[in-house]
Parts: C-alpha cells; structure tokens; sequence
C-alpha cells in the first residue's frame, strides 16, 4: 500500500475518525490516487489491531462520502470525488483550517504582506493529484 | 444473524455481608460482538463475571448463558464458554505439554492447532513448568488453554492485568483474531482503556455496583463532553446541571464535564454570562475517568495542600 | 474423568509415598517390638503381655494405628483439597464439561487409592508377614484382623473430614474443621464396639455423611444454600458431630483442668467386705479409701484391740489370713471370661512357656504350641475321650487364663486344664493330657482353680471344681476331697470359694465353702441375697453353715462438677450414662434443651424461616441440646436485611420480594448521568 494508517488510543478523535481523516489527507497528499486498493476491512483490523467493525465504519463515511468504493468480489477501491459538498459546507470545513493557520502566522510575527506571498507562491507551485478537481494547475 | 443475547441477567444481585458488590444488573450481551465490562476496582465486575460463571450463586436475581440458568450450567453448556481468570492460576506442577494434554481430554472439541498456535506465539516451550513461567507466558498459556476447544463465549477477568505492553498485545491480537467467526462472543473486563477502545464494541460501566452505562462504545464517547468557559474575574457559583459529572475551577476558567451534553445543560452554562464557551472533545481514557471519577466540583488536591502550607 | 483422577494421583503421590513410609516404619517397630517380647518372655525378665507377641494385636499397634491412619486420611483429603485453594485454581477446575459430581467422584478415587496405598498397604504386608510361618511365634486368625480394619477405615472418614475442612465454605477455618469430630467418633467406634460389624455400621455412616457433605460442597458456589438437599443435610449431620464432641471434650476439659482441682477432693469410697482367717473365724473389714480401718467379727467383737501392740488392722487379719481359691461359674456363658476381657476380644493367653515352647489356649480352647527359635508352630495338645479318640471338645477358658505372669521360680511344667466334662493334668514336658476326673454325662464343668493344699509347704496341687450341680475338691491324682451340692444353682450365685483352714483355735473344719450372689442380681433385689457359708468337717461332713448379709458393692458417685458437665449433654444422651446422673440434675440439662430451642426458635423467625424449617430445626435444637444450637449457628448463613421502601420493615435481601408486604426490591436510583443507547446489530 501507498499510506499506512497510524491510529493512536487515548486521543480525542475516535478511532475511526482517525482512518478516515487520514484516508483523506492521504489522498488530499496525493499518497493514494484514484484506483488505489485499500487493505479489506479484516486486513486493516488486523494489521491496526483494532475491531473490524470499527475499520467498517471508517470505510462506511467515506464510501457515503464518495471517497471509496467497494467492487464487488475485488476489494475497496479510492474512487474520483464527486462533488457532493454545498459550497457552504465546503466553507465550513474550510474555515476552521484558516483560523488556524492565520492565527499561528500572527504568534509567530509574520506580516500579513508576508503571509500572503506566501500563500500566494504555494498556490502557483501545487500540483493537482490526478482526477483532479475543478481547478486544473 | 443471531439476534438473541448469549448473555442475560434480571436483577443480579450479590450481597457480601451487608453490602451489595453487585445491585440489580440488567445486561443484555448480543451474540458476536466484543462487550467490554467496565469499572473501578470493587465495583463489582469480578463478582459479576464469577456469578455468570456459574462460580458464585447470587444473592438474588436471575441470569442465563447461552439459554442457560447461571444457577444450574450444564457440561453442554460449560464446554461452549470459555472462562479466564484475571490470576491466570494453573497447577504449578505441569508443564505446558501437560497442562494441554490434561485439559484436552476434557473436551470433545480440541484444536490441537489452536493450542500449539497461541502457545507459540507468546514464546512457550513445551516442557516448561507453570511455576517457572512469567505472568505474561501463563497468560498466553491460559489464552491457548481457553481458546483451544473453540468456545462460543469467551469470559475474560481482566486479562490484561499485570501483563508487559508485548503480552497485552499478543492478548489484544488473539482477540481480534476470534472474531473472524460471526457467531463468536467475547465479554470481557478490563482497566486497559486504549485496549477497550481498540476492541471493544459496546461497554458496559459499572459504579459502585451498579450499571450506569451500557452503550456502544462511540456513543460512551460522544455523551460525555467537556465545556471550557473562561470569565474575566472569578468563576461563578455553578448552578445544577443535568447530567453533570465533574467541575473543575481555576483562577479565571470553569470546566465543566458532563454526560448528554444538549440544549439545556448549554443554556445553563450560557446563563453564567462566559467571555469564551468552547466544548472540548474527549478521549476514550479522559471521558472514562471523568464519568467514575469523583462527583461534584472539585479542586485540585494538591494545590489545596499548598494552599494550607 | 480419568485425566482428572491422573492428575489428582500425580499431585498428592508425594503426601501418600511420606505416609506409607511412616506407616511401614511404624510398623515394623511394632513387629520388632513383638520380637523383643519374645525374647524378654524367654529371659523371664518381665511379665508378657501375651498379646504383644502377636504384633496385630499389640496394645500400642492399635492406637499407633489409628493415630496414624486418622491424621493420614485427614491430611491427605486437606491437602487434595486445598490444591484448588485459591479461588481462580477452583474455578479452572470447575469450570470444564463435566458435572461437579463427576469431579467429585474422580477427586474422590484418587484419593482413596492414595489413602489404601498409604495406609492399607503396609498393614497388608504385616498381614501377610505374620501369616507366613517362621515369624511370629503365636497363633493366628483373620478374627485378629478385623481390629486394624476398622481402624483402617475410620481413617477413610477423617479423610473426608479432612477434605471438608479444606474446602473454604463456611464463614471461618474452625468451623469446617468440625467435620473431624464426626470422624472422631467413627475412630472411637473402632475401638468401642466388640463386634467388628458394629463399628462398621457406625464408620460407614459417618463415612457417607461427610463424603456428602463434601459433594454438596461441590455442587454449590460455596454457600450454604447453594447445596442441594442432601449436601445440606450431610453438613449439618457433620457439623452436629463436630459440635457435641466439641461440647462432650470441653465440658470434660473444663471440669478436669479448671473445676475439680479447685473444688476439692471427691467423696471418699467405703466398702465393706468379708474375710475367714485359719481358724475359720469370718470378719466383716470396712476399708475407707482402700485403707482398712475397722474388723468386726459375727457376734460383733471387734479385731482391733489395744492389747495387740499397735498393728495395724491390715497387719493382724493377714497374720491368720486364710488362703484359697475362687471359681467363677461359667455355665450360662461360656464366653465369659472373653467378654469380660476387654473390647477388642481376646484371642489366646500363654498358659506355660516350656522348652523354649510357648504353649497358648486359644479362644476356641484348643492348646497351640509354638517354638520360639524357630517361630512356627509345633502343634497342638488335644484331649481324647473316653475310647481314646480325638474329641472336638475345648478347652475351658477362664478369667485367670487370661492374665500371664511368668514366675522365674516356678518350675513347674504342668498345669490343670479341663474341658466341659474331664479335668486333665497337662503336662508341657512330656507333651501329654493325662485325664484325672470325669463327670458323669449329665453334668458339666463350671470352672476350676489350683488351690493350695496346705500351708507349710504352700504348694497348690489342689483344684478346686464347680459343676453344674456340685462344688468338690480334687487331689493332684483325681481324688475328692469334698463334695458338696452347689447351694441355690449357679446362675443366682455363680462365684465359689473356698478358704483352705489350718485350725488353732480347735476348730476342726478343714475348708470353708462361701457361695457368693450374683452382684447384678443382688443389687436389683435391693440387696437382700446373703452369703452362704459352710464349713467342712472331717469326713466330708459340713459341719456348720452361715448365711451372712449382703454388702453392698462400693458406688463410685461422680463429683458435682462432672455432674455439672453432663449437664451440657442433650437429654437424650443421658440413659446412656444410667445411674451415673442421679436424677435432679436431668431437669437441668433438660433446661439447656429448652433454652437452646428457644433461641434457634427465635432465631429462624427473625430470617423468615418457613414453618416447616423452623419446627424441623427447633426439633433438632431441642434433641441435640446446646450442641444442636451450635450447629444451627454455624451451618446457616444469615443473609443481610434492609428496610423495605414501601412497609418500612426489615427484609432479608435474598428472596424477590419483601416477605411482609410482598413487593419487589427497587431498581437502584438514577442520578441523572446514565448512558443507555441499544445495542443494535448493523
């Protein structure tokens, strides 16, 4: 496999939010592109020493989310994202991200003119994962 | 599919002396799934796992396994379960070998495979006497002798208990791996919460000898919420909050954690006029610890301590 | 089930291999022992207890024995037991898929194959050394076994007791360890009893009501009222015994060690007696504590007498003390002297050690020789009848047979002996029987006794011979002496004597003749059966008789405080004891009984016992006494009460439903933070 999932007890997120937030950032990251095979649910369970149900309910959101999907007699499968976002709650996730960043920029006394070009520069340099979105780079 | 419970009790009871260890439990455990039995120590788990066991008659109340009274088990009955003592006892004078050959005959359903399979794997030597074994090595023992005849039911005392991080994890794995049959159950008890949150299913909590909980694991974790909010001077009085668990007050901070978190706890905490309400998410260990913690506002022993100096 | 018994064999195989080597230690000291005896007895240095040549029979082998088998079993049943001690082992053990009886059951044979082999198998080979000859010079029967069998088996009991008090089901250690008084009496019994039968009744129920007890043990989760009916039953039987040997042991305990020292010395024992010194003159001597302090002739003339220089009373009657003989009559049981010996029976006596022969009457009445060298036996004397052929008759076996003193002076080598119709003279050198008296087909010999035929030279070649319907007297060759009938039949006066007298006074009676009453019988008449005497002249002739009062025979009357203590006993214990209680202290212990009963009423009414429980236990109470209230508190579990939320009472928390007011106990209080969501299948 191209990622390998990393789950930590104790944490606040629960354990399956864990695979899929990292599924996503694996495929956000480009580590895992469409038509990449995921580990079957028992494999996962078992390589991450965790109960299968809850590798199912991972893989359970991100098939609803459009991210996997499973073939018959073949596996589970990352998929091309439909856009099954609103715009608003698009902005929602995203908005969470920025405070974030922007404010870590202010503890760390970057300028907002730095900050900018700096987005700015990250912008012009990043490269589409394949099956890509709306932007095309 | 299933859908009867293998484990049952109605008002299960056990007195010691004058005092309950185990008050009126009603728990209902579906077949296939990991239950995991949580609580302090004494609150009554030990007992209750003896009492489903058939090892201890209860004070009161009633209780089957697998369709059967706990009063009165039967050997049909007693060659499906498989029952794990948290001491992980065996007859010191066996050796590996002997312990599977005597506990073999025992049974009509033996997989030698199993047996040498699991022995292995936490490193046994055939001809090792128990009484030179680690407590990690007699667990695995324990583990291979139990998980032999292939049981139905698997009981397991607080298997973990005393084991180095390497056992627990052999431990954990060879559960996981039992539940590649649907049809097999595991009930077990246990202190080890990041284990509880690898394999457990649902979670049953016991306090003080009562059943305060029984729910599938993620909903446990999403009722019990923590709620930071920050004043300008001095916390205000907190008022009663359904559901309230623990309060802790620092100079200019008042958390607050609280089991079903909803709309009117939220407007009682609005009510106190906060500069800052942010709801804090918990894990598994933290909510856990929170829920049979102590009740009430506290503060923190030791700078109380300081505070007397 | 058989790896079970394997496992148990190969667990405890160390307790069993120490046991059968103490035991075999044991006895080999015992057959040691017998040997030494034997070899003593040839020395002539000490008088033989002849019942140490045979070592199954030795008084030190039973006790030893069952000391050793007692504590044995009950070791080795605490130790099977306590390998499961610790609670998770137990439930390892438990929790397989058999029944608790079968788990019982295979426990069970593996320790009783232990305790035989421990136990049975030294005392078999000593049983089978003794039988072959060339090792034990005395004579043998299975009879003799039975001893050290019963005593075998009582330790099968105390192996169950022992077992019991092992298993952690009562509320505290010495309560379990009751179980072992039941076992005690099953070891008492073993010596008690005559016939081997008897104590085997007796061992087996005590066997079979703690192996019960054990089971029970086993099919509960460890409290009382998990057992089944049986178990319980068995438990409270054991713990029952427990608790009046308890009882019985303290009370006696107490009264020795702290009462009776403290309160002074017990009444002093009185007695009067009769006695004929040479002149034929009878005394009346009262002893006070076994010191003779007055002597009272027939027409009331005192012995004492200031004139006679200050000797004591005891001193001047034996200065003309008449010597004699005395027969006791054994016509209406001609096992007597064998049921008087002793409980564990006896078996055969020495009657003369000759030639490095040791000649035994056995308890069939046959004559066995034994040589010691050599330690096998020679043969046997048997008499003849009248035409010379072997008869099938025995010997006569008296009371005096039984106790052997071995005399290094005596030289002699021949004794008396008859059977029912001959007296012989046996004679141990030659190895002969001669006859030397015979009575006619219609009669029977009663008994015999050498008496001594005069006093110069103090020689006893006299016998003295009781039949059925004479008493004579017999010379060394057959002759008679005297004749005379047997004065009111043997089975009202079965004890004859005769002083032999040498007269200074001009007296010329040569023997006097006393017919002495059955003791039993005169003491039921109220002592009113007299003494007879007759004084024999010359030529035959009774030349005078006497009827003398009866003395009553010395009563040995308890002190208080052990009439105290039996107090402690139930009711119905006491017509075991008879006469020993006299009767106003009875209502005392009938007290307890009803006290006890009062508690144990109250008390099973306090917990809501069911009327049936409560009568069939105040039943118990009222039986067994204190002993029975003992066990009602140590058998039952008295389970928690708390108040009932709708009718204020106190209810015991182990039944559904309030006893007073019927309604259920109430699911605990919420407090608000329950999480409960379904557990649904996906």
């Amino acid at each position: 496999m191209a990622v390998t999932f990393n789950i930590n007890t104790g944490s606040d997120t629960p354990i399956y939010k864990q695979i899929t937030d990292q599924a996503r950032l694996a495929v956000t990251r480009g580590r895992l592109a469409v038509g990449d095979q995921l580990p079957s649910v028992r494999a996962l369970a078992e390589e991450l020493v965790v109960n299968p149900n809850t590798v199912a309910r991972a893989y359970a959101d991100l098939m609803r989310e459009g991210l996997l999907e499973s073939r018959a007699g073949r596996g589970v499968f990352i998929t091309r994202k439909r856009k099954i976002y609103s715009r608003a709650e698009g902005w929602r996730r995203l908005e969470p991200l920025l405070h974030a960043l922007i404010g870590e920029a202010m503890i760390l006394d970057f300028t907002r003119e730095e900050l900018r070009a700096a987005f700015e520069e990250k912008l012009a340099q990043w490269k589409q994962p394949k099956g890509g979105d709306r932007n095309d780079a | 599919m299933h859908e009867e419970s293998v484990i049952q009790t109605r008002g299960l009871t056990r007195y010691f002396g004058a005092k309950a260890a185990v008050h009126e439990l009603n728990l209902d455990v579906p077949r296939g799934c990991v239950f995991a039995f949580l609580g302090r120590n004494g609150s009554g788990k030990t007992t209750t796992i003896r009492m489903l066991a058939g090892l201890l008659q209860p004070t009161r109340g009633s209780g089957s396994i697998l369709g059967c009274d706990i009063r009165a088990l039967t050997p049909e009955i007693r060659a499906r379960i498989g029952y794990l003592t948290e001491e992980h006892q065996l007859y010191s004078w066996m050796s590996v070998k002997e312990c599977g050959g005597f506990q073999s005959k025992f049974f009509a359903k033996w997989n030698d495979r199993i047996f040498h399979g699991i022995s292995g794997h936490f490193g046994l030597k055939p001809a090792a006497r128990v009484k030179d074994l680690s407590r990690g090595e007699r667990a695995g023992l324990c583990l291979a002798l139990t998980l032999a005849p292939e049981p139905e039911l698997l009981m397991l005392d607080d298997p973990g208990l005393g084991l180095d991080p390497v056992a627990r994890r052999a431990l954990v794995e060879s559960m996981i791996y039992l539940t590649r049959k649907s049809d097999r159950t595991i009930f077990f008890s246990s202190h080890n919460i990041s284990d509880v949150e690898r394999v457990a299913d649902y979670i049953a909590v016991l306090d003080q000898s009562v059943l305060r909980a029984c729910c599938p694991l993620g909903t446990f974790q999403e009722s019990v919420r923590q709620v930071r909010l920050r004043f300008a001077g001095a916390p205000p009085a907190l008022p009663k909050i359904p559901g309230l668990l623990q309060a802790v007050r620092t100079e200019n901070e008042l958390r607050v954690t609280c089991a079903h978190y909803n709309g009117e706890a939220e407007k009682i905490l609005r009510a106190l006029s906060p500069l800052e309400m942010e709801t804090v998410p918990l894990g598994l260990e933290d909510a856990f610890i929170s829920y049979l913690g102590e009740r009430g506002e506290k503060t923190f022993i030791l700078s109380e301590m300081e505070a007397q100096a | 089930m058989k790896a079970l018994i394997q496992k148990d064999l190969r667990e405890n195989l160390k307790v069993a291999l120490i046991g059968l080597l103490i035991f075999s230690l044991l006895l080999l000291q015992a057959y040691q022992d017998s040997i030494t005896l034997l070899n003593n007895l040839l020395l002539g240095t000490q008088p033989a207890l002849f019942n140490g040549l045979q070592p199954l029979l030795s008084n030190s082998v039973q006790p030893e024995a069952a000391f050793f088998c007692g504590i044995f079993g009950a070791v080795l049943g605490w130790l099977q037991s306590r390998n499961e001690a610790h609670r998770d082992l137990w439930a390892f053990l438990i929790h397989r898929p058999v029944t608790r009886t079968e788990i019982f059951r295979g426990k069970a044979i593996a320790g009783l194959c232990l305790y035989v082999f421990g136990a049975g198998l030294p005392m078999a080979v000593l049983v089978a050394v003794v039988r072959t000859p060339g090792h034990i010079a005395a004579p043998f029967e299975w009879a003799m076994v039975l001893p050290l069998a019963s005593i075998f088996l009582s330790g099968v009991a105390f192996y169950f007791a022992g077992w019991l008090t092992g298993l952690r089901q009562a509320r505290w250690y010495g309560i379990r360890g009751l179980g072992l008084g039941l076992a005690f009496i099953a070891c008492l019994s073993a010596f008690y009893f005559r016939e081997f039968w008897q104590s085997l009744i007796v061992i087996e129920i005590t066997v079979v009501i703690l192996a019960t007890a054990v089971w029970g043990a086993y099919q509960s989760g460890g409290c009382y009222r998990g057992h089944p009916a049986a178990g319980r039953l068995a438990l409270t039987a054991a713990m029952a015994g427990g608790c009046v040997v308890v009882l019985c042991a303290g009370a006696a305990l107490l009264m020795d060690v702290v009462v009776n020292p403290l309160s002074g010395h017990s009444s002093p024992v009185v007695y009067s007696y009769y006695e004929m010194n040479r002149d034929g003159v009878i005394y009346k001597v009262t002893t006070r504590d076994n010191e003779s302090v007055e002597a009272v002739d027939l027409n009331g003339h005192p012995l004492a007498d200031a004139t006679t220089g200050g000797k004591t009373i005891r001193a001047q009657l034996s200065e003309h003390q008449a010597y004699g003989a005395s027969v006791g009559t054994q016509l209406g049981d001609r096992n007597m002297a064998l049921n008087a010996v002793g409980r564990r029976g006896y078996f055969f006596a020495i009657q003369k050690v000759v030639d490095k022969t040791i000649w035994y009457l056995d308890r069939h009445g046959k004559l066995l020789g034994y040589d010691s060298r050599t330690r096998k036996f020679i043969g046997s004397m048997d008499p003849r009848g009248s035409d010379g052929a072997l008869t099938s008759e025995g010997f006569i076996i008296q009371p005096n047979d039984l106790y052997y003193y071995f005399q290094p002076d005596s030289e002699e080598t021949w004794r008396y002996m008859a059977t029912a119709r001959t007296v012989y003279r046996a004679d141990f050198k030659a190895r002969e029987l001669k006859p030397i008296f015979t009575l006619p087909n219609d009669d029977e010999i009663g008994g015999y006794a050498v008496a001594p035929s005069s006093y110069d030279r103090m020689r006893s070649e006299n016998l003295l011979i009781t039949t059925r319907k004479t008493v004579c007297l017999l010379d060394s060759e057959g002759r008679t002496l005297f004749a005379v009938p047997y004065q009111h039949g043997y089975v009202e006066y079965p004890t004859v004597e005769i002083s032999v007298l040498e007269a200074t006074n001009g007296s010329t009676a040569n023997f006097g003749v006393w017919f002495h009453p059955d003791a039993g019988m005169n003491e039921k008449s109220g002592w009113k059966m007299p003494v007879h005497v007759l004084w024999i002249g010359p030529g035959q002739t009774v030349a005078k008789t006497a009827d003398l009062p009866a003395l009553r025979q010395p009563e040995q009357l308890p002190s208080w405080p052990d009439k105290l203590a039996t107090t402690f006993l139930p009711p119905a214990a006491h017509p075991a004891f008879g006469n020993n209680i006299s009767n106003h202290w009875y209502p005392l212990s009938f007290a307890w009984a009803v006290i006890s009963a009062g508690i144990g009423w109250a008390l099973t009414r306090r917990y809501n016992y069911s009327i049936a429980a409560r009568v069939s236990w105040t039943l118990f109470i009222f039986v067994l006494g204190i002993a029975g209230l003992l066990t009602l508190l140590c058998v039952q579990e008295w389970p928690a009460r708390e108040a009932c939320p709708h009718c204020g009472k106190l209810r015991a928390v182990d039944r559904e439903s309030c006893e007073h007011c019927q309604s259920p106990f109430a699911p605990p209080e919420k407090n608000g933070t329950e999480i409960f969501a379904p557990l649904a299948r996906e």
